[in-house]
């Protein structure tokens, strides 16, 4: 087995540790940047990168903790952003030092000029009070989710060593029973790439369900209704689209032999979490503009009240958006998985083939 | 060979779902806020019915079309007496200075922000614009979803008040839209906003009526540059430019918008009183009084079968329209009221005539399709307008403005309270029971 680690043991362990504190702080991000939204909360402190005149750090955690709610969410949003970018640095800083993959460490400035950006971003969208670049800032915040799990994945021990000993001498074994049928062999990789092929194009779909999405949330209150018909109507056609692609996605990993348990189980987590990410988007619907009007004859329906900016609405829609970045970040993380799989396998065959001649 | 129809299938996919979402969202980014003119309005004003064919509509007379410099000189009225979605102002002199609030109106308007002392603006813009509009036309972008479409405020009416009495229908008070912003409409999109500080909503009402006025305004402003007989073939409601015939045109504006704004005001200036309604009866549910109600609902005297249906389950007639709809279909909603109800005498008409003014003139420029209103089905339990008895007599015996039910001054004071009990008690009726529905219909004919 090829050894993949360039980096020192030691100082390694610290980079997989930070990319992984990365990734777990950035998700609850986006959590409350959503939040930021339902609650119409992105105004609610009015300068940036001050708050309130106050330097961001030194606000009085008093006027914080116990002030108004759409405060609290906006305040403690660039508070977070804040440890996010002060973990990016730390990040980068740990693989400059330690770590020799030239790709890493571009990456790793990738991750930290992406985390200024979008604070700027964020910042310019307060100053300048403006939705659209609030629903840029909406979308580009997934796509850092998707970058610092990437990142925390090549810190991996998935990365380092894709291939298990186990899963290769059962490989070994399939190879030898079948004695080396080169059409079944055949059959295995074309399944194999059928996966990895719909696995792109479930992360591509899924990051434009978001951005469709994000229009829909933040529709400037001057787009004609037949705009927002066909934004919404769009959103369910793609909805349709990214649970046909999911289910499409699983049968292949199904299908497919000599794949390692964590994507087998990624590809079922993403599967249950599509129904329920359905189930949230109906929900979201009906918490905000109530049940459709056919449905009105049943007693319970039409006794439904839309209440706005209830406890119940308010974390169902932001729940709705969370739970998208997570699909998201779920799809790409299984391409990732894929795609290194796939680049592991063709250097040992590689390799095979060298020290067989 | 194959690979390569898969590589090149899937990227004309990616391709495409790229340019589709681009194109969304290219579209999505909007102008500025401002007031829409009320260009559904200007049709509808200007092409009257054929005699011969009611449901037709035709031009009598090509030289009332407004032109763009008309339209221009409307909206330069309007946006000098009541300002713009940023800068709200309240036009002097005309009785509305004690009425409604500047500072909770600047507040209610604008973009959505906070102040330095963490004071909010635009209240509107958060919290009614994406379902009412910026112009408080009923088209806000969720507009064409919702069943039923969101109020337009322009034609100044409002559905749910205690302020209507003796088959009148009067302006609602302050009071009477705080009821509905804080306990919503159930079975609609319409939001209870309980949620919110009680400041909030003071804002957010005062804003909602400087809306209906200013709505109102640009309406009679329409009819008045249509009916204006100068020789000049467009003539100008206000010649901004003319010193001396400016004064007099502006003191005419004025008088039209003090016309506008006395009833909303009232005599008093501090708005329309809620009508007080005596307590029930001890005795209004008992088993005697429904049964009073009952008797009325198949009978000619409240006559409630016929829209609300023999089972009361809201299928008496399915060729309703409320007037903010009748508008869209080119007749005339002002021409009903409270004891009538705004029934229109469309049933004769296919629906491709009904809709063929909508088609011809409103569909292209954006105004929502037609849609029938359906009377209540009693049986649920579930009253829009609230659920307590005292509001369902308010129903009875008041009406609902801008929609089909009618108010009833014929029922005394007892057979009205019968009727809320029976209306009450419908719930809890087994729907088979109204059998004998056919004997009160034949006793009624």
């Amino acid at each position: 087995m090829m050894s993949l680690s360039a980096t020192n043991g030691r100082m390694n362990r610290w980079s997989r540790r930070l990319a992984l504190l990365l990734t777990v702080l950035t998700f609850p991000l986006i959590w409350v940047g959503g939040l930021v939204t339902t609650t119409d909360a992105g105004m609610a402190v009015p300068d940036w990168p001050n708050t309130y005149g106050y330097n961001m750090f030194l606000y009085p955690w008093e006027s914080w903790l116990l002030g108004p709610w759409d405060l609290f969410i906006e305040h403690g949003h660039r508070l977070l952003a804040a440890l996010v970018g002060m973990v990016t640095i730390a990040l980068m800083v740990v693989v400059l030092k330690t770590d020799a993959r030239s790709w890493m460490r571009k990456l790793v400035i990738v991750a930290l000029v992406a985390v200024i950006a979008q604070g700027i971003l964020g910042g310019v969208r307060v100053r300048l009070n403006d939705v659209t670049l609030a629903m840029i800032h909406g979308c580009t915040g997934p796509a850092f989710l998707v970058l610092t799990t990437i990142i925390a994945v090549m810190f991996s021990k998935f990365w380092q060593n894709p291939v298990s000993p186990e899963l290769s001498a059962a490989e070994a074994d399939n190879k030898n029973e079948q004695n080396e049928d080169s059409e079944f062999i055949e059959d295995d990789k074309q399944q194999f790439n059928a996966a990895l092929r719909l696995a792109r194009l479930t992360t591509i779909l899924v990051y434009c369900q978001l951005i469709l999405g994000a229009s829909i949330r933040h529709i400037p209150v001057t787009t004609s209704p037949q705009t927002y018909s066909l934004l919404v109507i769009f959103h369910i056609g793609m909805a349709v689209a990214v649970t046909g692609h999911i289910v499409m996605l699983c049968l292949a990993i199904r299908c497919t032999k000599n794949l390692p348990q964590s994507i087998r189980s990624g590809a079922k987590q993403m599967g249950l979490l599509i129904v329920v990410q359905l189930l949230m988007g109906i929900g979201t619907w009906v918490l905000k503009f109530g049940w459709p009007a056919g449905l009105g004859n049943n007693r319970y329906l039409a006794d439904h009240l839309v209440v706005t900016q209830g406890w119940f609405q308010s974390h169902v829609v932001t729940g709705h958006v969370a739970i998208g970045s997570v699909i998201l970040v779920m799809a790409a993380l299984l391409t990732t998985r894929l795609l290194r799989l796939q680049f592991v396998t063709q250097q040992l065959e590689a390799t095979e083939v060298i020290e067989t001649s | 060979m194959k690979q390569f129809h898969n590589n090149r299938h899937q990227g004309v996919r990616i391709a495409s779902i790229a340019v589709l979402v681009c194109s969304v969202l290219l579209t999505a980014c909007s102008d500025p806020a401002y007031f829409q003119f009320n260009e559904s309005y200007v049709q509808a004003a200007q092409w009257k019915p054929d005699v011969a064919k009611p449901q037709m509509r035709k031009l009598e007379n090509p030289v009332v079309l407004l032109i763009e410099s008309q339209k221009e000189n409307i909206s330069t009225i309007l946006e000098g007496a009541f300002g713009t979605p940023d800068n709200p102002r309240i036009p002097g002199g005309v009785g509305l200075g004690d009425f409604l609030s500047m500072s909770k109106l600047q507040q209610a308007a604008g973009p959505v922000e906070r102040d330095e002392a963490h004071i909010p603006r635009g209240l509107y813009r958060q919290h009614c614009a994406h379902c009412h509009g910026v112009t408080g036309d009923g088209q806000g972008p969720t507009a064409s979803f919702l069943n039923p479409y969101p109020r337009d405020y322009r034609l100044g009416q409002f559905k749910f008040k205690m302020t209507d009495a003796g088959g009148t229908f009067k302006k609602p008070s302050k009071e009477d839209l705080k009821t509905t912003l804080l306990q919503g409409i159930p079975g609609t999109a319409m939001p209870s906003f309980r949620v919110l500080a009680g400041t909030d909503i003071n804002q957010m009402i005062d804003y909602v009526i400087y809306l209906a006025i200013r709505g109102e305004v640009e309406r009679s402003l329409i009819n008045a540059t249509l009916e204006i007989t100068t020789s000049d073939e467009h003539p100008l409601l206000v010649e901004f430019d003319n010193g001396v015939k400016k004064a007099d045109d502006l003191a005419f504006v004025k008088e039209m918008i003090s016309n506008v704004v006395i009833q909303w005001v009232g005599p008093d200036k501090t708005g329309n009183a809620q009508r007080t309604i005596a307590a029930a009866p001890d005795n209004w549910n008992s088993p005697a009084s429904v049964k009073i109600g009952r008797t009325l609902f198949f009978q000619g005297k409240a006559n409630c079968f016929s829209c609300h249906g023999q089972t009361a389950i809201g299928d008496g007639q399915k060729n309703l329209y409320d007037n903010w709809t009748l508008e869209l279909l080119g007749l005339d909603p002002s021409a009903s009221d409270a004891s009538a109800g705004a029934e229109a005498d469309v049933e004769d008409i296919s629906l491709e005539s009904q809709l063929y003014f909508y088609n011809e003139h409103l569909a292209g420029i954006g105004a929502l399709k037609p849609r029938a209103i359906s009377p209540r089905n009693l049986r649920l339990g579930n009253f829009r307008g609230g659920r307590r008895p005292i509001d369902i007599y308010q129903r009875i015996t008041s009406g609902i403005q801008g929609t089909p039910m009618p108010g009833n001054t014929k029922l005394t004071e007892a057979e009205t309270w019968g009727l809320v009990a029976y209306v009450l008690s419908l719930p809890y009726e087994a729907s088979s029971r109204p059998q004998s529905a056919p004997t009160f219909q034949r006793d009624r004919n």
